[in-house]
């Protein structure tokens, strides 16, 4: 700046010595020029733009909090779909637990139900009867009925098993003891 | 500053040439005073400078350490989770699990992290089912990584997080879960920690029921959730092939069941059931007794002998006659009604044989050696064979080879060959002493007679299943002919009178159906000597038209020892719950009048 100062000064002392200045001035007179007409169109343009380029800012912000917004949805309801998919299966196994056949074994006997002895089978085709039934249980006397559904739940019931299978000390895990009767034939 | 400092003592000589003139001026003016085009070439030697080391700065970024930085940076971001195949299930023939895998949590305490060792003993108790004193050492070991509980489930879990409790953490894991315990554990075998297969056909089929876990790469932010529309490779997981047997669970549970109660009604060592459908060799039961289960298996499991059906070489005894009688029909020397004069005793290349009970000379038809279970009958028929033509029919019904059933550890039996035949092999041989068979081998014998002498590898794999649900049947092993059709009809219609009042076994009859079936009594050896009895019965029904093959073999019993006693009631109890769960009906046909006598 202050080297630059005293060339300027000695600018306007050059000037005088040349030739075009002079010449300019009297010819022409000074008049007002319009003022050319695009000036409002293109500060309309320029505000057009950043008006787009605000607006494109604020959507795509908008757009991202969605996404992240969906991605925090997204996660949770994975999170709440494996919840439930484990709930899932583990009723299921619960259930094929309850369904396995010692399972059942051990309510029906809890229950007062016995295996079934041998049957008598109707064909249909001839009404032919095929095999022997026999009963499949015998209620002994003495024996009190069996104690209704609340202990069902749990296991054999002590007032059952004597009556199904009294010559067994494993009465869990035998067949009714009428199974050994002697043979008919 | 340092950097322009060195050109500061060229100053002062630069400065005469230019300014020279306005030499007068104060120190203030000396350094308003230098060349601008000096200065710019100084500033742009700095900025250059700079610039350049920024440039080398990204050359190393950008150029030479790329691949590097790029992978440290990616490394930041992105995350990758390992997604576990589920392992296959094996199942029954209806399709109903013998054995799954479900997930499951593990629960681990960092004992570092752990800020009240005896309250959060106290809180986790309960739900770990445990109770605080067994936790507690646990939550104090010098240690950054303790096991508090394996594969416990998923929603008891939650609740573990739930209680917020610092230095205890959740692992994901799967479990594998046997819903019926105990059930074909003998076949199924069992799981190590990790879920890979330990024994049986867990372990045989580890390769196809395992699968191929898969692999998930995301972009996570800081907190460990997916960057939206960011970098999501996902590579799936292969689940491991599901396995359908042939085996019936409810079959299978009434062989376990009734096995297990007469193992322990005898006092016997051990018991197998084996049930199978003749015509197709398919296994609906395999029970032995003692069984395990196989949701936690016993401290000494590998030791066991898991599947004695296959894995256990006896002396069958007297099942084995049928193999002789077979032999000496199909060879046409004999027929059902060929008269025998049974002396009480017999000697024979230097040994003496007996019969099991004590008799004077009996006169029986060879349906009645077979029905009263005679050695000396017995012993006569094979006189009549030849070492030879025994061992050449004992070879094909599968003797002295595995069965193909494919189960794991199935032995091959001991059958010497004929050429180490001594004098006396011949006739023990011919009932059943001093060769070496597994119970799958003589029910194999049976299910021959059964099918009209076609014999049909026992099998116990119906189906695999592949990941996408898709069931594939196994080829059906292919049927031999080893006697001819008449010869199994004389056979089955002899075997029948071994279940009438006069034959070994009348507690094998079940009302309405016609039962054939043969008893075996047999020493059991042990340590080179004998000790004890192999008591059995095998038997199929209806004796018509079978259907169903049932086999019992019980190991040293010691209240009683024949197999009409000891195993016959055990194949009655099964063979009518089978008929009756499968839907078989009686034939409503007589059995024909047998001659035991003449």
């Amino acid at each position: 700046m202050s080297a630059t100062a005293p060339l300027r000064a000695a600018a306007p002392q050059r000037r005088p010595s040349g030739s075009r200045a002079p010449r300019r001035t009297p010819n022409r007179p000074l008049r007002l020029v319009e003022p050319p007409a695009t000036t409002p169109g293109r500060l309309a343009f320029v505000v057009l733009i950043g008006a787009v380029l605000g607006g494109g800012l604020v959507v795509l912000l908008l757009l991202h909090t969605l996404a992240a917004q969906d991605a925090f949805t997204l996660h949770r309801l994975q999170h709440q779909a494996a919840t439930l998919n484990d709930a899932e299966q583990e009723l299921t196994v619960a259930n094929q637990q309850a369904a396995a056949p010692s399972a059942l074994a051990r309510r029906a006997r809890a229950l007062g139900m016995v295996p079934t002895g041998p049957m008598t089978i109707e064909h249909r085709r001839n009404g032919r009867l095929v095999g022997v039934a026999t009963a499949a249980y015998v209620p002994a006397p003495p024996a009190p009925a069996v104690t209704p559904t609340p202990s069902a739940a749990a296991k054999p019931s002590p007032t059952a098993s004597p009556s199904t299978s009294p010559s067994r000390s494993t009465s869990a895990t035998r067949a009714p003891a009428h199974r050994h009767r002697s043979h008919p034939h | 500053m340092s950097a322009t400092a060195p050109p500061r003592p060229r100053r002062p000589p630069a400065q005469p040439p230019t300014r020279g003139p306005q030499a007068p001026r104060g120190p203030a003016g000396g350094r308003r005073g230098p060349d601008p085009r000096f200065r710019l070439s100084v500033v742009l030697i700095v900025i250059l400078f700079v610039l350049t080391l920024v440039a080398g700065k990204l050359l190393e970024l950008q150029g030479l350490n790329r691949s590097s930085y790029s992978a440290m940076a990616q490394k930041q971001r992105l995350h990758t989770v390992t997604i576990t195949a589920p392992r296959g299930a094996i199942l029954d023939r209806s399709g109903q699990p013998l054995a799954e895998t479900v997930d499951a949590r593990d629960v681990y305490v960092d004992p570092h992290e752990v800020k009240d060792a005896n309250l959060t003993a106290t809180r986790l108790a309960p739900l770990l089912g445990t109770d605080a004193a067994t936790l507690l050492p646990k939550l104090t070991q010098p240690s950054s990584f303790v096991y508090l509980a394996r594969a416990v489930a998923p929603t008891l879990a939650e609740q573990v997080i739930a209680l917020d409790l610092p230095g205890i953490g959740v692992l994901p894991t799967t479990k594998r879960v046997y819903p019926d315990g105990t059930l074909a554990s003998n076949l199924l075998g069992f799981v190590h920690l990790d879920g890979s297969g330990a024994a049986g056909l867990e372990a045989r089929f580890q390769s196809l029921l395992a699968g191929h876990d898969g692999e998930q790469t995301f972009e996570a932010g800081l907190s460990g959730s997916p960057i939206p529309d960011g970098r999501d490779v996902v590579k799936p997981a292969r689940p491991g092939t599901s396995i359908q047997l042939t085996i019936d669970r409810d079959v299978q549970w009434k062989a376990q069941q009734a096995i297990a109660a007469q193992v322990k009604a005898v006092k016997a060592d051990s018991g197998t059931v084996i049930v199978m459908d003749p015509r197709t060799g398919r296994l609906l039961a395999v029970a032995v007794a003692p069984q395990y289960d196989a949701n936690k298996p016993p401290a000494d499991v590998m030791s066991w002998d898991l599947d004695p059906a296959v894995g256990d070489t006896y002396e069958p005894g007297s099942v084995n006659k049928v193999i002789t009688m077979s032999a000496a029909l199909q060879e046409g020397l004999v027929t059902p009604t060929s008269p025998f004069k049974i002396p009480p005793q017999l000697h024979f290349a230097g040994a003496t044989f007996h019969d099991a009970e004590q008799h004077g000379t009996e006169r029986l038809t060879l349906t009645g050696v077979l029905a009263k279970s005679s050695n000396i009958g017995t012993i006569e028929v094979a006189r009549k064979l030849g070492a030879a033509k025994l061992y050449s029919y004992l070879r094909a019904y599968g003797f002295g080879a595995v069965t193909g059933t494919g189960l794991p550890g199935e032995q091959q039996g001991l059958l010497p060959p004929v050429a180490l035949w001594s004098q006396t092999t011949m006739p023990t041989v011919a009932f059943g002493q001093g060769i070496g068979v597994t119970a799958m081998q003589v029910a194999s014998v049976y299910a021959t007679i059964a099918n009209g002498g076609l014999r049909v590898a026992p099998n116990v794999l119906a189906a695999t299943i592949d990941g996408n649900g898709k069931t594939h049947a196994l080829p059906k092993p292919a049927p031999r002919r080893v006697i001819s059709a008449k010869v199994a009809r004389e056979l089955s219609d002899m075997l029948e009178a071994v279940t009438s009042n006069e034959g070994t076994a009348p507690a094998a009859r079940i009302a309405g159906y016609r039962i054939a079936g043969k008893t075996g009594t047999a020493q059991r050896p042990v340590n080179g000597g004998y000790s004890g009895y192999t008591a059995s019965f095998v038997g199929f029904a209806p004796a018509d038209k079978p259907q169903l093959l049932v086999e019992v073999v019980v190991q040293n019993p010691r209240r009683g020892h024949f197999g009409g006693v000891v195993s016959a009631p055990v194949f009655h109890d099964v063979m009518s719950f089978a008929l009756q769960s499968l839907g078989i009906t009686p034939t409503g046909t007589r059995p024909p009048k047998a001659r035991l006598t003449w």
